[in-house]
Protein backbone atom coordinates (compact mmCIF):
# COMPACT_ATOMS: atom_id res chain seq x y z
CA UNK A 1 0.00 0.00 0.00
CA UNK A 2 2.71 2.11 0.98
CA UNK A 3 4.85 1.48 -1.95
CA UNK A 4 2.33 2.07 -4.23
CA UNK A 5 1.36 5.34 -2.91
CA UNK A 6 4.91 6.26 -2.73
CA UNK A 7 5.61 4.93 -6.17
CA UNK A 8 2.07 6.81 -7.63
CA UNK A 9 3.25 10.49 -5.91
CA UNK A 10 6.42 10.04 -7.52
CA UNK A 11 5.09 9.26 -11.01
CA UNK A 12 2.74 11.95 -10.72
CA UNK A 13 5.48 15.05 -9.24
CA UNK A 14 7.38 13.41 -12.73
CA UNK A 15 4.90 13.73 -15.08
CA UNK A 16 4.46 17.30 -13.63
CA UNK A 17 7.89 17.77 -14.19
CA UNK A 18 7.98 16.92 -17.86
CA UNK A 19 4.91 18.43 -18.72
CA UNK A 20 6.27 21.85 -17.55
CA UNK A 21 9.22 21.06 -19.55
CA UNK A 22 7.60 20.01 -22.39
CA UNK A 23 5.27 23.13 -22.56
CA UNK A 24 8.46 25.40 -21.53
CA UNK A 25 10.05 23.69 -24.67
CA UNK A 26 7.42 24.38 -27.27
CA UNK A 27 7.27 28.23 -26.33
CA UNK A 28 11.15 28.45 -26.36
CA UNK A 29 12.51 29.82 -29.96
CA UNK A 30 15.11 27.81 -31.59
CA UNK A 31 17.96 30.72 -30.78
CA UNK A 32 21.08 30.38 -28.11
CA UNK A 33 19.55 33.46 -26.59
CA UNK A 34 16.65 32.18 -25.74
CA UNK A 35 17.40 27.96 -25.16
CA UNK A 36 19.86 28.89 -22.99
CA UNK A 37 18.93 32.64 -21.05
CA UNK A 38 15.22 32.45 -21.17
CA UNK A 39 15.60 35.52 -23.81
CA UNK A 40 16.65 37.56 -20.71
CA UNK A 41 12.77 37.93 -19.57
CA UNK A 42 13.11 36.40 -16.15
CA UNK A 43 10.79 37.73 -13.80
CA UNK A 44 11.42 38.60 -9.74
CA UNK A 45 9.95 35.51 -8.35
CA UNK A 46 11.27 33.41 -11.36
CA UNK A 47 15.07 34.93 -10.86
CA UNK A 48 14.43 34.22 -7.38
CA UNK A 49 13.55 30.36 -7.17
CA UNK A 50 15.66 29.69 -10.43
CA UNK A 51 18.69 31.02 -8.00
CA UNK A 52 17.45 29.80 -4.89
CA UNK A 53 16.18 25.88 -5.77
CA UNK A 54 19.58 25.95 -7.30
CA UNK A 55 21.64 26.90 -4.67
CA UNK A 56 20.04 24.41 -2.34
CA UNK A 57 21.63 21.01 -2.66
CA UNK A 58 20.80 17.67 -0.87
CA UNK A 59 23.55 18.83 1.69
CA UNK A 60 21.11 21.15 2.92
CA UNK A 61 18.81 18.59 4.19
CA UNK A 62 21.55 15.40 4.50
CA UNK A 63 24.98 17.11 5.39
CA UNK A 64 24.06 19.93 7.13
CA UNK A 65 21.66 18.23 9.23
CA UNK A 66 23.81 15.46 10.05
CA UNK A 67 26.15 18.44 11.44
CA UNK A 68 23.94 19.64 13.06
CA UNK A 69 23.29 16.92 15.10
CA UNK A 70 27.10 16.62 15.97
CA UNK A 71 27.85 20.18 16.45
CA UNK A 72 24.71 21.58 17.88
CA UNK A 73 22.91 25.17 17.54
CA UNK A 74 26.21 26.70 15.98
CA UNK A 75 26.02 24.49 12.83
CA UNK A 76 23.43 27.48 11.69
CA UNK A 77 25.58 30.22 11.56
CA UNK A 78 28.58 27.86 10.52
CA UNK A 79 27.23 26.88 7.60
CA UNK A 80 25.04 29.16 6.72
CA UNK A 81 25.64 32.48 8.30
CA UNK A 82 28.08 34.37 6.63
CA UNK A 83 25.62 33.43 3.25
CA UNK A 84 22.53 35.32 4.13
CA UNK A 85 24.34 38.30 3.66
CA UNK A 86 26.93 37.67 1.38
CA UNK A 87 25.58 36.10 -0.91
CA UNK A 88 22.86 38.76 -1.77
CA UNK A 89 25.49 41.66 -1.58
CA UNK A 90 27.32 39.59 -4.46
CA UNK A 91 24.64 39.67 -6.24
CA UNK A 92 24.76 43.29 -5.96
CA UNK A 93 28.73 43.81 -5.99
CA UNK A 94 29.34 41.45 -9.00
CA UNK A 95 25.68 40.26 -10.58
CA UNK A 96 24.17 43.45 -11.30
CA UNK A 97 27.21 45.13 -13.34
CA UNK A 98 27.91 41.93 -14.98
CA UNK A 99 24.05 41.85 -15.46
CA UNK A 100 24.36 45.67 -17.08
CA UNK A 101 27.02 44.24 -19.36
CA UNK A 102 25.26 41.34 -20.89
CA UNK A 103 22.06 43.08 -21.61
CA UNK A 104 24.60 45.64 -23.38
CA UNK A 105 26.82 43.38 -25.48
CA UNK A 106 25.40 40.57 -25.13
CA UNK A 107 27.37 38.53 -22.93
CA UNK A 108 25.76 35.34 -21.28
CA UNK A 109 28.42 33.25 -19.80
CA UNK A 110 31.69 34.16 -17.15
CA UNK A 111 34.04 33.29 -20.12
CA UNK A 112 31.82 36.19 -22.06
CA UNK A 113 31.70 39.01 -19.87
CA UNK A 114 35.36 38.54 -18.19
CA UNK A 115 36.81 37.75 -21.55
CA UNK A 116 34.87 41.16 -22.75
CA UNK A 117 35.91 43.10 -20.13
CA UNK A 118 39.73 42.08 -20.47
CA UNK A 119 39.63 42.13 -24.57
CA UNK A 120 41.17 38.66 -24.00
CA UNK A 121 41.10 35.35 -25.42
CA UNK A 122 43.06 34.03 -22.94
CA UNK A 123 41.03 34.74 -19.63
CA UNK A 124 37.94 33.55 -21.95
CA UNK A 125 39.73 30.48 -21.70
CA UNK A 126 40.92 30.36 -18.30
CA UNK A 127 37.42 30.68 -16.64
CA UNK A 128 35.56 28.08 -19.38
CA UNK A 129 38.48 25.40 -18.19
CA UNK A 130 38.63 26.21 -14.63
CA UNK A 131 34.40 26.73 -14.49
CA UNK A 132 34.33 22.97 -16.28
CA UNK A 133 36.77 21.69 -14.12
CA UNK A 134 35.37 22.88 -10.74
CA UNK A 135 31.81 21.98 -11.80
CA UNK A 136 31.98 18.49 -13.13
CA UNK A 137 32.64 17.18 -9.85
CA UNK A 138 30.24 18.97 -8.44
CA UNK A 139 27.69 17.83 -10.30
CA UNK A 140 28.60 13.92 -10.20
CA UNK A 141 28.86 14.70 -6.19
CA UNK A 142 24.81 16.36 -6.31
CA UNK A 143 24.00 13.02 -8.46
CA UNK A 144 25.81 10.83 -5.78
CA UNK A 145 24.78 13.01 -3.11
CA UNK A 146 20.90 12.89 -4.38
CA UNK A 147 20.88 8.90 -5.34
CA UNK A 148 21.97 7.79 -1.55
CA UNK A 149 19.35 9.97 0.01
CA UNK A 150 16.60 8.42 -2.94
CA UNK A 151 17.82 5.09 -1.76
CA UNK A 152 17.95 5.48 2.28
CA UNK A 153 14.79 6.73 2.17
CA UNK A 154 12.62 4.34 -0.06
CA UNK A 155 13.85 2.15 2.50
CA UNK A 156 15.90 -0.06 0.22
CA UNK A 157 12.86 -0.03 -1.89
CA UNK A 158 15.33 1.90 -4.96
CA UNK A 159 18.92 0.67 -5.35
CA UNK A 160 21.48 2.92 -5.75
CA UNK A 161 21.89 2.80 -9.44
CA UNK A 162 17.98 3.13 -10.36
CA UNK A 163 18.10 6.40 -7.91
CA UNK A 164 20.94 7.62 -9.84
CA UNK A 165 19.35 6.90 -13.48
CA UNK A 166 15.97 8.01 -12.52
CA UNK A 167 17.29 11.80 -11.04
CA UNK A 168 19.66 12.16 -14.73
CA UNK A 169 17.34 10.60 -16.36
CA UNK A 170 14.03 12.36 -15.64
CA UNK A 171 16.30 15.91 -15.57
CA UNK A 172 17.49 14.86 -19.02
CA UNK A 173 14.04 14.64 -20.14
CA UNK A 174 12.32 18.16 -18.93
CA UNK A 175 15.73 19.65 -19.53
CA UNK A 176 17.02 18.41 -22.77
CA UNK A 177 13.10 19.75 -24.57
CA UNK A 178 12.99 23.50 -22.70
CA UNK A 179 16.33 24.91 -21.93
CA UNK A 180 16.54 27.75 -19.23
CA UNK A 181 13.18 28.65 -19.71
CA UNK A 182 11.58 25.37 -18.34
CA UNK A 183 14.17 24.87 -16.19
CA UNK A 184 13.30 27.89 -14.57
CA UNK A 185 9.53 26.78 -14.31
CA UNK A 186 10.91 23.64 -12.87
CA UNK A 187 12.88 25.65 -10.38
CA UNK A 188 9.78 27.64 -8.95
CA UNK A 189 7.53 24.17 -8.77
CA UNK A 190 10.54 21.79 -6.80
CA UNK A 191 11.82 25.38 -4.84
CA UNK A 192 7.96 25.86 -3.71
CA UNK A 193 7.31 22.10 -3.08
CA UNK A 194 10.44 21.58 -0.97
CA UNK A 195 10.38 25.23 1.17
CA UNK A 196 6.37 24.53 2.30
CA UNK A 197 7.52 20.72 2.71
CA UNK A 198 10.28 21.14 4.57
CA UNK A 199 7.96 23.62 6.96
CA UNK A 200 5.24 21.33 7.44
CA UNK A 201 7.71 18.51 8.36
CA UNK A 202 9.33 20.62 11.17
CA UNK A 203 5.69 20.86 12.68
CA UNK A 204 5.45 17.30 12.18
CA UNK A 205 8.90 16.21 14.29
CA UNK A 206 8.25 19.51 16.52
CA UNK A 207 4.70 17.82 17.24
CA UNK A 208 5.65 14.00 17.80
CA UNK A 209 8.15 15.22 20.01
CA UNK A 210 6.53 16.57 21.98
CA UNK A 211 6.31 19.99 21.01
CA UNK A 212 8.95 22.23 20.11
CA UNK A 213 9.94 23.88 23.52
CA UNK A 214 9.84 20.06 25.34
CA UNK A 215 12.23 18.92 22.35
CA UNK A 216 14.63 22.05 23.41
CA UNK A 217 14.54 21.47 26.79
CA UNK A 218 15.15 18.28 26.25
CA UNK A 219 18.32 18.82 24.52
CA UNK A 220 19.31 21.44 27.04
CA UNK A 221 19.03 19.01 29.63
CA UNK A 222 20.52 15.72 27.93
CA UNK A 223 23.08 17.31 25.71
CA UNK A 224 23.94 21.23 26.88
CA UNK A 225 26.96 21.11 24.87
CA UNK A 226 24.85 21.49 22.00
CA UNK A 227 24.25 24.93 22.78
CA UNK A 228 27.25 26.18 23.17
CA UNK A 229 29.50 26.90 20.10
CA UNK A 230 32.87 27.37 21.92
CA UNK A 231 32.44 23.32 22.92
CA UNK A 232 32.34 22.22 19.34
CA UNK A 233 35.86 21.47 18.31
CA UNK A 234 34.57 21.93 14.68
CA UNK A 235 33.26 25.03 15.34
CA UNK A 236 36.64 26.75 16.52
CA UNK A 237 37.23 29.98 15.50
CA UNK A 238 40.18 29.29 12.80
CA UNK A 239 37.45 27.23 11.53
CA UNK A 240 34.74 29.20 11.28
CA UNK A 241 36.71 32.43 10.16
CA UNK A 242 38.10 30.14 7.27
CA UNK A 243 34.87 29.16 6.17
CA UNK A 244 33.26 32.54 5.24
CA UNK A 245 35.72 32.09 2.36
CA UNK A 246 34.47 29.02 0.94
CA UNK A 247 30.86 28.25 0.27
CA UNK A 248 29.52 31.85 0.70
CA UNK A 249 31.58 33.69 -1.72
CA UNK A 250 31.71 31.09 -4.13
CA UNK A 251 28.22 31.01 -4.89
CA UNK A 252 28.39 33.79 -7.25
CA UNK A 253 31.17 32.16 -8.93
CA UNK A 254 29.13 28.49 -9.84
CA UNK A 255 28.18 29.43 -13.55
CA UNK A 256 25.04 28.06 -13.16
CA UNK A 257 23.70 30.73 -10.75
CA UNK A 258 26.00 33.16 -12.18
CA UNK A 259 23.70 32.70 -15.48
CA UNK A 260 20.72 32.77 -14.00
CA UNK A 261 21.51 36.76 -12.78
CA UNK A 262 22.40 37.35 -16.22
CA UNK A 263 19.06 36.53 -17.56
CA UNK A 264 16.95 38.78 -15.43
CA UNK A 265 14.68 41.29 -16.91
CA UNK A 266 15.50 44.10 -15.39
CA UNK A 267 17.38 45.22 -12.65
CA UNK A 268 14.47 45.98 -10.26
CA UNK A 269 13.91 41.86 -10.60
CA UNK A 270 17.65 41.54 -9.27
CA UNK A 271 16.98 44.12 -6.34
CA UNK A 272 13.79 42.07 -4.75
CA UNK A 273 16.06 38.90 -5.03
CA UNK A 274 19.15 40.12 -2.92
CA UNK A 275 15.66 41.15 -0.39
CA UNK A 276 14.06 37.47 -0.47
CA UNK A 277 17.57 35.58 -0.16
CA UNK A 278 18.05 35.99 3.45
CA UNK A 279 14.67 35.16 5.01
CA UNK A 280 14.92 31.74 2.30
CA UNK A 281 18.17 30.70 3.33
CA UNK A 282 17.97 31.37 7.06
CA UNK A 283 14.28 29.76 6.96
CA UNK A 284 15.75 26.47 4.94
CA UNK A 285 18.53 25.73 6.82
CA UNK A 286 17.62 26.84 10.10
CA UNK A 287 14.22 23.93 9.32
CA UNK A 288 17.22 21.84 8.72
CA UNK A 289 19.70 22.68 12.00
CA UNK A 290 16.52 22.23 13.94
CA UNK A 291 15.91 18.69 12.64
CA UNK A 292 19.63 17.97 13.34
CA UNK A 293 19.83 19.15 17.00
CA UNK A 294 16.34 17.08 17.79
CA UNK A 295 17.54 14.20 16.36
CA UNK A 296 20.46 14.13 18.59
CA UNK A 297 18.13 13.37 21.55
CA UNK A 298 15.19 11.76 19.63
CA UNK A 299 17.52 9.29 17.47
CA UNK A 300 21.16 8.91 19.91
CA UNK A 301 24.02 7.53 19.93
CA UNK A 302 24.80 8.15 15.86
CA UNK A 303 28.59 8.36 14.60
CA UNK A 304 30.33 9.92 11.77
CA UNK A 305 28.36 9.68 8.59
CA UNK A 306 25.21 7.81 10.04
CA UNK A 307 24.43 11.56 11.58
CA UNK A 308 23.62 12.36 7.90
CA UNK A 309 20.57 10.01 7.66
CA UNK A 310 19.28 11.65 10.60
CA UNK A 311 16.29 13.10 9.18
CA UNK A 312 14.84 10.08 7.13
CA UNK A 313 15.66 8.54 10.55
CA UNK A 314 13.24 11.09 12.22
CA UNK A 315 10.74 10.19 9.70
CA UNK A 316 10.78 7.08 9.77
CA UNK A 317 10.52 6.89 13.22
CA UNK A 318 8.12 9.60 14.54
CA UNK A 319 6.05 10.07 11.91
CA UNK A 320 3.63 7.91 9.16
CA UNK A 321 4.66 6.57 6.25
CA UNK A 322 2.77 9.78 4.27
CA UNK A 323 5.45 11.69 5.76
CA UNK A 324 8.16 9.78 4.17
CA UNK A 325 6.61 10.27 1.06
CA UNK A 326 6.86 13.82 1.03
CA UNK A 327 10.35 13.55 2.73
CA UNK A 328 11.52 11.71 -0.98
CA UNK A 329 9.25 14.51 -2.75
CA UNK A 330 11.91 17.25 -0.70
CA UNK A 331 14.76 15.58 -1.31
CA UNK A 332 14.20 14.84 -5.43
CA UNK A 333 12.83 18.35 -5.50
CA UNK A 334 16.16 19.81 -3.99
CA UNK A 335 18.28 17.68 -5.96
CA UNK A 336 16.57 17.94 -8.90
CA UNK A 337 16.63 21.42 -9.38
CA UNK A 338 20.29 21.82 -8.94
CA UNK A 339 21.21 19.05 -11.29
CA UNK A 340 19.29 20.54 -14.08
CA UNK A 341 20.53 23.77 -13.64
CA UNK A 342 24.10 22.13 -13.60
CA UNK A 343 23.65 20.13 -16.49
CA UNK A 344 22.47 22.91 -18.66
CA UNK A 345 25.08 25.09 -17.42
CA UNK A 346 28.25 22.90 -18.15
CA UNK A 347 26.22 22.60 -21.69
CA UNK A 348 25.90 26.40 -22.15
CA UNK A 349 29.47 26.75 -21.74
CA UNK A 350 30.97 24.23 -23.95
CA UNK A 351 28.52 25.83 -26.56
CA UNK A 352 28.92 29.37 -26.20
CA UNK A 353 32.63 29.20 -25.13
CA UNK A 354 34.02 26.77 -27.03
CA UNK A 355 32.09 25.28 -29.99
CA UNK A 356 30.47 28.75 -30.82
CA UNK A 357 33.51 30.64 -31.33
CA UNK A 358 35.31 28.01 -33.71
CA UNK A 359 32.69 26.85 -35.90
CA UNK A 360 29.92 29.04 -37.76
CA UNK A 361 26.37 26.96 -36.88
CA UNK A 362 23.23 28.71 -37.33
CA UNK A 363 21.54 29.23 -34.19
CA UNK A 364 19.44 25.69 -34.73
CA UNK A 365 22.13 23.87 -35.36
CA UNK A 366 23.84 25.34 -31.89
CA UNK A 367 20.51 24.46 -29.74
CA UNK A 368 20.72 21.07 -31.41
CA UNK A 369 24.17 20.91 -30.64
CA UNK A 370 23.95 21.75 -27.14
CA UNK A 371 20.92 19.11 -26.37
CA UNK A 372 23.37 16.51 -27.56
CA UNK A 373 26.72 17.86 -25.00
CA UNK A 374 23.94 18.03 -22.27
CA UNK A 375 23.09 14.61 -23.33
CA UNK A 376 26.50 13.22 -23.08
CA UNK A 377 27.49 15.40 -20.26
CA UNK A 378 24.79 13.88 -18.26
CA UNK A 379 25.89 10.26 -19.28
CA UNK A 380 28.95 10.68 -18.60
CA UNK A 381 28.29 11.97 -15.32
CA UNK A 382 26.01 8.97 -14.70
CA UNK A 383 28.71 6.30 -15.44
CA UNK A 384 31.22 8.35 -13.05
CA UNK A 385 28.44 8.43 -10.18
CA UNK A 386 27.89 4.83 -10.50
CA UNK A 387 31.83 4.07 -9.77
CA UNK A 388 32.04 6.67 -7.13
CA UNK A 389 35.06 7.17 -7.12
CA UNK A 390 37.02 8.45 -3.78
CA UNK A 391 38.76 11.53 -5.99
CA UNK A 392 35.91 12.87 -7.11
CA UNK A 393 34.67 13.84 -3.59
CA UNK A 394 37.76 15.12 -2.80
CA UNK A 395 37.87 17.30 -5.75
CA UNK A 396 34.17 18.24 -5.32
CA UNK A 397 35.46 19.38 -1.60
CA UNK A 398 37.90 21.35 -2.68
CA UNK A 399 35.72 23.04 -5.50
CA UNK A 400 34.14 25.42 -3.79
CA UNK A 401 37.40 26.16 -2.53
CA UNK A 402 38.82 27.36 -6.65
CA UNK A 403 35.41 29.05 -7.51
CA UNK A 404 36.06 31.22 -4.57
CA UNK A 405 39.36 32.23 -5.30
CA UNK A 406 38.04 33.29 -8.83
CA UNK A 407 35.84 36.11 -7.22
CA UNK A 408 38.53 38.58 -6.68
CA UNK A 409 39.24 38.49 -10.49
CA UNK A 410 35.87 39.39 -11.26
CA UNK A 411 35.27 41.70 -8.57
CA UNK A 412 39.18 43.79 -9.72
CA UNK A 413 37.17 43.35 -13.19
CA UNK A 414 33.85 45.11 -12.66
CA UNK A 415 35.46 47.79 -10.31
CA UNK A 416 39.23 48.71 -11.06
CA UNK A 417 39.56 50.39 -14.33
CA UNK A 418 43.35 49.86 -14.45
CA UNK A 419 42.85 45.70 -14.09
CA UNK A 420 44.79 44.19 -17.18
CA UNK A 421 44.58 40.65 -18.52
CA UNK A 422 48.30 39.76 -17.03
CA UNK A 423 47.01 40.33 -13.74
CA UNK A 424 43.71 38.36 -14.18
CA UNK A 425 45.50 35.45 -16.02
CA UNK A 426 47.98 35.06 -13.26
CA UNK A 427 45.55 35.87 -10.49
CA UNK A 428 43.30 32.94 -11.90
CA UNK A 429 46.54 30.22 -12.43
CA UNK A 430 48.74 31.01 -9.61
CA UNK A 431 46.53 30.76 -6.79
CA UNK A 432 44.57 27.62 -8.27
CA UNK A 433 47.60 25.40 -8.44
CA UNK A 434 48.77 26.68 -4.89
CA UNK A 435 45.59 25.43 -3.81
CA UNK A 436 45.84 22.31 -5.65
CA UNK A 437 49.67 22.00 -4.07
CA UNK A 438 48.19 22.55 -0.40
CA UNK A 439 45.54 19.99 -0.94
CA UNK A 440 47.56 17.63 -1.86
CA UNK A 441 50.00 18.17 1.01
CA UNK A 442 52.91 19.21 -1.18
CA UNK A 443 53.17 22.49 1.39
CA UNK A 444 53.84 22.40 4.84
CA UNK A 445 50.67 22.82 6.82
CA UNK A 446 52.22 25.75 8.22
CA UNK A 447 52.17 28.18 5.36
CA UNK A 448 48.64 28.60 5.61
CA UNK A 449 49.00 30.14 9.19
CA UNK A 450 46.77 27.72 11.03
CA UNK A 451 43.49 28.90 8.62
CA UNK A 452 42.15 26.54 5.77
CA UNK A 453 44.04 27.06 2.24
CA UNK A 454 41.26 28.74 0.79
CA UNK A 455 41.90 32.32 2.93
CA UNK A 456 45.51 32.59 1.91
CA UNK A 457 44.98 31.93 -1.79
CA UNK A 458 41.78 34.46 -1.80
CA UNK A 459 44.23 37.07 -0.59
CA UNK A 460 47.08 35.99 -2.87
CA UNK A 461 44.63 36.22 -6.08
CA UNK A 462 43.99 39.59 -4.84
CA UNK A 463 47.51 40.83 -4.71
CA UNK A 464 48.46 39.25 -7.17
CA UNK A 465 45.51 40.67 -9.09
CA UNK A 466 46.98 44.38 -8.35
CA UNK A 467 50.07 43.37 -8.39
CA UNK A 468 50.61 41.91 -11.88
CA UNK A 469 48.11 44.75 -13.48
CA UNK A 470 50.43 47.51 -11.78
CA UNK A 471 53.67 46.02 -13.42
CA UNK A 472 52.33 45.60 -17.17
CA UNK A 473 50.96 47.98 -19.28
CA UNK A 474 47.42 49.50 -18.62
CA UNK A 475 44.07 48.43 -20.93
CA UNK A 476 44.05 50.82 -23.44
CA UNK A 477 41.20 53.91 -22.92
CA UNK A 478 39.22 52.70 -25.47
CA UNK A 479 38.64 49.50 -23.86
CA UNK A 480 38.15 50.86 -20.15
CA UNK A 481 35.31 53.24 -21.60
CA UNK A 482 33.43 50.46 -22.99
CA UNK A 483 33.07 48.21 -19.50
CA UNK A 484 33.18 51.35 -17.31
CA UNK A 485 31.12 54.23 -19.32
CA UNK A 486 28.00 51.62 -18.29
CA UNK A 487 28.54 52.05 -14.54
CA UNK A 488 28.12 55.68 -13.95
CA UNK B 1 24.13 60.05 -9.79
CA UNK B 2 27.58 62.19 -9.36
CA UNK B 3 30.23 59.79 -9.73
CA UNK B 4 32.07 61.56 -7.23
CA UNK B 5 28.58 60.93 -4.76
CA UNK B 6 28.72 56.99 -5.72
CA UNK B 7 32.01 56.84 -4.73
CA UNK B 8 31.27 58.01 -1.10
CA UNK B 9 28.03 55.86 -0.73
CA UNK B 10 30.07 52.94 -2.44
CA UNK B 11 32.22 53.69 0.34
CA UNK B 12 29.36 53.72 3.23
CA UNK B 13 28.35 49.88 1.05
CA UNK B 14 31.53 48.99 1.67
CA UNK B 15 31.33 49.36 5.86
CA UNK B 16 28.02 48.00 5.40
CA UNK B 17 29.57 44.74 4.41
CA UNK B 18 32.62 44.90 6.95
CA UNK B 19 30.19 45.18 9.79
CA UNK B 20 28.12 42.61 8.88
CA UNK B 21 31.19 40.20 8.27
CA UNK B 22 32.45 41.68 12.28
CA UNK B 23 28.91 40.67 13.58
CA UNK B 24 29.34 36.86 11.89
CA UNK B 25 32.81 36.36 13.20
CA UNK B 26 31.18 37.96 16.38
CA UNK B 27 33.32 35.19 18.60
CA UNK B 28 32.95 37.94 21.76
CA UNK B 29 29.72 37.32 22.06
CA UNK B 30 29.58 33.38 22.18
CA UNK B 31 29.75 33.36 26.32
CA UNK B 32 26.28 34.32 26.05
CA UNK B 33 25.39 30.87 24.38
CA UNK B 34 24.48 29.08 27.79
CA UNK B 35 23.24 32.29 29.81
CA UNK B 36 20.31 33.35 27.78
CA UNK B 37 16.86 32.79 27.74
CA UNK B 38 15.73 30.84 24.58
CA UNK B 39 13.81 33.01 21.97
CA UNK B 40 9.91 31.65 21.73
CA UNK B 41 11.27 28.96 24.00
CA UNK B 42 13.00 26.80 21.79
CA UNK B 43 15.47 29.34 20.13
CA UNK B 44 18.68 28.88 22.00
CA UNK B 45 21.06 31.90 21.48
CA UNK B 46 23.39 30.64 18.90
CA UNK B 47 20.20 30.03 16.73
CA UNK B 48 18.53 33.34 17.65
CA UNK B 49 21.50 35.59 16.99
CA UNK B 50 21.14 34.26 12.87
CA UNK B 51 17.29 34.41 12.81
CA UNK B 52 18.00 37.95 14.31
CA UNK B 53 20.76 38.75 11.63
CA UNK B 54 18.81 37.14 8.67
CA UNK B 55 16.30 40.12 9.23
CA UNK B 56 19.51 42.70 9.47
CA UNK B 57 20.61 41.44 6.26
CA UNK B 58 17.39 42.02 4.51
CA UNK B 59 17.73 45.91 6.27
CA UNK B 60 21.28 46.09 5.35
CA UNK B 61 20.71 45.00 1.21
CA UNK B 62 17.85 47.61 1.13
CA UNK B 63 20.04 50.10 2.40
CA UNK B 64 22.78 49.16 -0.35
CA UNK B 65 20.21 49.10 -2.68
CA UNK B 66 18.89 52.64 -1.59
CA UNK B 67 22.92 54.04 -1.78
CA UNK B 68 24.51 52.62 -4.55
CA UNK B 69 22.32 50.77 -6.95
CA UNK B 70 20.53 53.00 -9.10
CA UNK B 71 18.22 51.59 -12.04
CA UNK B 72 20.31 52.38 -15.43
CA UNK B 73 18.97 54.78 -18.04
CA UNK B 74 17.55 52.73 -20.95
CA UNK B 75 20.09 53.94 -23.26
CA UNK B 76 22.52 52.52 -21.68
CA UNK B 77 20.52 49.17 -22.20
CA UNK B 78 20.02 48.83 -25.83
CA UNK B 79 22.22 46.25 -27.58
CA UNK B 80 25.34 47.34 -28.75
CA UNK B 81 25.32 46.96 -32.65
CA UNK B 82 27.46 45.65 -34.76
CA UNK B 83 29.01 49.28 -35.71
CA UNK B 84 30.18 49.29 -31.88
CA UNK B 85 34.07 50.43 -31.66
CA UNK B 86 35.76 47.02 -30.56
CA UNK B 87 38.96 46.92 -29.04
CA UNK B 88 41.34 44.45 -29.68
CA UNK B 89 44.27 45.02 -27.72
CA UNK B 90 45.36 42.68 -24.99
CA UNK B 91 44.60 39.76 -26.11
CA UNK B 92 45.62 37.47 -29.23
CA UNK B 93 44.04 40.28 -31.85
CA UNK B 94 42.40 38.06 -33.62
CA UNK B 95 38.67 38.97 -34.90
CA UNK B 96 35.92 39.44 -32.93
CA UNK B 97 33.91 35.55 -32.79
CA UNK B 98 31.76 36.42 -29.67
CA UNK B 99 29.01 38.84 -28.93
CA UNK B 100 28.74 42.57 -30.48
CA UNK B 101 32.17 44.13 -29.54
CA UNK B 102 33.90 41.30 -27.96
CA UNK B 103 37.30 40.23 -29.40
CA UNK B 104 38.22 37.16 -27.64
Amino acid sequence: MSTSLSLGVVAVYTLVLIIIGFYGGKITRKTREDYFMAGRGLGSVAVFMALFATNITAFTIIGHAGFAYQAGYGAYGYVIGWSIFITPFTYYLVGYRSWLLGKRYGYATQPQVFGGIFNSRAVSALFLVLLLYYTLPYLVVSIIGGSLAFATISGGAVSYELAALFIVGVSLLYTVPAGMRGTVWTDIFQGSLFLVVAVLLLLAVANALGGFSAVTARVAQENPALLMRSLSPSLAPPNWFSFTFTNSIAVIVFPQIFTRLLASRSSRNLKRVTLFYPVALAAIFGVSTLLGVWGSVAVPGLAGKEADNIVPMLIHRYLSPVWMILGLLVILAIVKSSIDSQLLTVSHLVTEDFVTPYFRLSPERAVLLGRVILVVFAAAAYYIALARPAAILAIAAFAFSGFSIMLPVMIAALYWPRANWYGACAALLLPAVLLHLWYLGLLPAWTTFGLMPVVPAFFLAAVIMVAVSCLTPAPPPAQREKTFALFL
Amino acid sequence: MKKSGFKFRFGLVLLIAAAMFALHNSFWLWPLDGRLPFLFGFMPFAFSYYVFYALLAVAAMALVIKLAWPDPPERLLEPAGEAEPAPSTGGSGRPPTGPPGLTL
